[in-house]
């Protein structure tokens, strides 16, 4: 049976089902009843309403105040810019306009979700940093849908913490609320927010303390209007790698916004690039809107420069659409996206935060959220 | 299956002016989505308190309709996985008017309803976004909250089980 057959029944199947729905039914009454018994502003906000009141580059720490436990605290407003200090081992966690730094051990989740209200969406930890052999409970999450079985989520009665954790870019209102022996702080910084929640007031304010917005000329970019273009380093192709930066982004509101940043050594730059060059041949063409996209820079000596000099290509891999591929610049041919490829750099936060190519085959299982449902 | 507002954008509109006119085609897209009528309702209930609670803000939005259609579609989840329930609402049964071939396009109708009764909550509000609404794929995963390849698998996946399911109801009245 042609697909054009198939989806023409289902329009009309759906056109015939849709109008046994009775309409008349005072749903709208009910509603407008139903709001007015709702408080109609809840103690979370969006973070849009108030980015605009918020200097950029300022870290702003909450003054802790109202309830002891036994129910959310007013947020209180956030003042006091401070910069703390933290040890040399902390990694750095970026989500768009922001990064922050946080203990080596803790692994990475979900954050709330706004949509319309606030969402559970996958909130907790969801992957330990494990390779370190002292995973911990507390987890950096992203407000992203790693469950599309949502919950709607009390605002003025948050369940407790399970474990520590820091939030980036979660639908919350600077300041501080007490959450059952924790105390959860949530600043703007660069745009968004950055909400620490920990029973370890020194270990809040190192973290808060180092949030800080992504310079322009960072390594990887807030945001952009659109994929880069990749940019290879001509026939000589590059010599020994040194190492790679990884960015990779998800398009919202038409942009591609900043999801995670990460570094490679030498031997996983070089595993790269191997998997790159024995890649088959892409068949078709990326659209410009492909939804996510990883931006890597390898980096590589020189082989024909002065000693020490470096040289860099640019590898632009887009994950959505109908063909996933890597593009490696003009007078190279664009690779069809493999395991091998991926595998390389889907680590730490990216597989609980891209959602990764339509997998029929299921060739990049567990490396992605993958699909939902 | 929108309804249009006459030449007035959303922003110019109450929440009472818009609602009366959107109405009829949200609890039309929410039977479909949910399966059911009780359920149809509560989606476009919760949907439109959350829409009505947040009108200011709303109607400055692109598009009121998709944001309040992914409202629907969220608390269709939200009441789904408040109540435990793993398994989507079962459709009710209606009688079909009758068709060129009556028995066929019953037989072929049922198929494609059976079929959408075991989708997944997502992939079914794929499949209505899609060929009911007529979204375009970036639309879909917008409001489905997820990337565009995952919004074309949803419906590619349900396309394949609905062909299986119609070719299987061909063979029986071959």
């Amino acid at each position: 049976m042609r697909e054009e057959k198939v989806e023409q029944m289902v329009r009309e199947s759906l056109e015939r089902h849709a109008h046994e729905a009775d309409v008349d039914v005072p749903v709208a009454d009910r509603a407008r009843a139903a709001a007015g018994r709702t408080p109609s502003a809840g103690r979370l906000l969006l973070v849009a309403a108030a980015v605009a009141a918020i200097a950029v580059g300022g870290v702003a720490i909450a003054q802790t105040g109202g309830g002891d436990g036994g129910g959310p605290a007013q947020p209180t407003k956030s003042n006091a810019p401070v910069a703390v200090d933290v040890p040399a081992d902390w990694r750095t966690e970026a989500w768009r306009g922001v990064e922050v730094k946080v203990p080596p051990t803790w692994g990475w989740g979900g954050a709330p979700v706004e949509d319309g209200t606030l969402l559970d969406c996958g909130i907790g930890s969801a992957r330990a940093a494990s390779d370190l052999g002292r995973p911990s409970a507390a987890y950096v999450g992203r407000p992203v849908y790693l469950t599309d079985a949502c919950t709607t989520i009390d605002a003025a009665n948050r369940p407790a913490p399970a474990a520590p954790y820091v939030w980036l870019g979660a639908p919350l209102e600077p300041g501080t609320v007490k959450l059952s022996g924790y105390t959860e702080e949530t600043v703007e910084v660069g745009g968004t927010t950055v909400t620490v929640a920990t029973d370890d007031a020194e270990l809040r304010a190192q973290i808060l303390g180092s949030a800080r917005p992504i310079p322009a000329d960072a390594a990887c970019a807030p945001e952009l209007d659109a994929p880069p273009t990749a940019s290879g380093v001509g026939d000589e192709g590059l010599g020994p790698p040194l190492g790679m930066t990884v960015c990779t982004y998800r398009e919202d509101d038409g942009r591609l916004r900043l999801a995670t940043t990460a570094e490679f050594d030498a031997e996983a730059t070089e595993r790269l690039l191997r998997a790159v060059h024995r890649a088959p041949h892409a068949r078709c063409t990326a659209p410009r809107d492909s939804g996510e996209v990883a931006v890597i820079e390898a980096r590589g000596e020189d082989k024909f420069g002065a000693a020490g000099s470096v040289n860099t290509q640019r590898l632009v891999v887009h994950l959505g659409g109908e063909c996933p591929q890597v593009n490696q610049g003009e007078g190279w041919p664009d690779k069809k996206l493999t395991r091998a490829i991926v595998q390389e750099w889907t680590v730490g936060a990216v597989p609980v935060t891209l959602h990764g190519p339509a997998d029929e085959t299921g060739e990049f299982a567990g490396l992605f959220i993958g699909i939902l449902g | 299956m929108d309804v249009a507002v006459g030449a007035m954008t959303a922003g110019e509109l109450s929440f009472d002016e818009w609602v009366s006119a959107r109405v009829p085609a949200l609890i039309r897209f929410a039977y479909l989505v949910t399966g059911s009528q009780h359920a149809a309702e509560d989606a476009v209930q919760t949907a439109l308190t959350s829409a009505c609670e947040r009108w200011s803000r709303i109607q400055r939005a692109d598009d009121p309709d998709a944001y309040v259609r992914r409202m629907v579609v969220n608390a269709h989840v939200s009441w789904w996985r408040r109540f435990g329930r793993r398994e989507s609402a079962v459709p009710e049964v209606r009688v079909l008017s009758a068709a060129a071939d009556p028995a066929v396009r019953i037989a072929e109708d049922d198929a494609v309803w059976r079929v959408c009764a075991g989708l997944g909550r997502t992939q079914r509000a794929a499949i209505v976004l899609r060929f009911f609404e007529d979204l375009e794929y970036a639309e879909i995963a917008r409001i489905l909250g997820c990337a565009e390849a995952t919004a074309r698998s949803h419906v590619h996946r349900a396309l394949a089980a609905m062909r299986t399911e119609l070719e299987a109801e061909e063979a029986d009245h071959a």
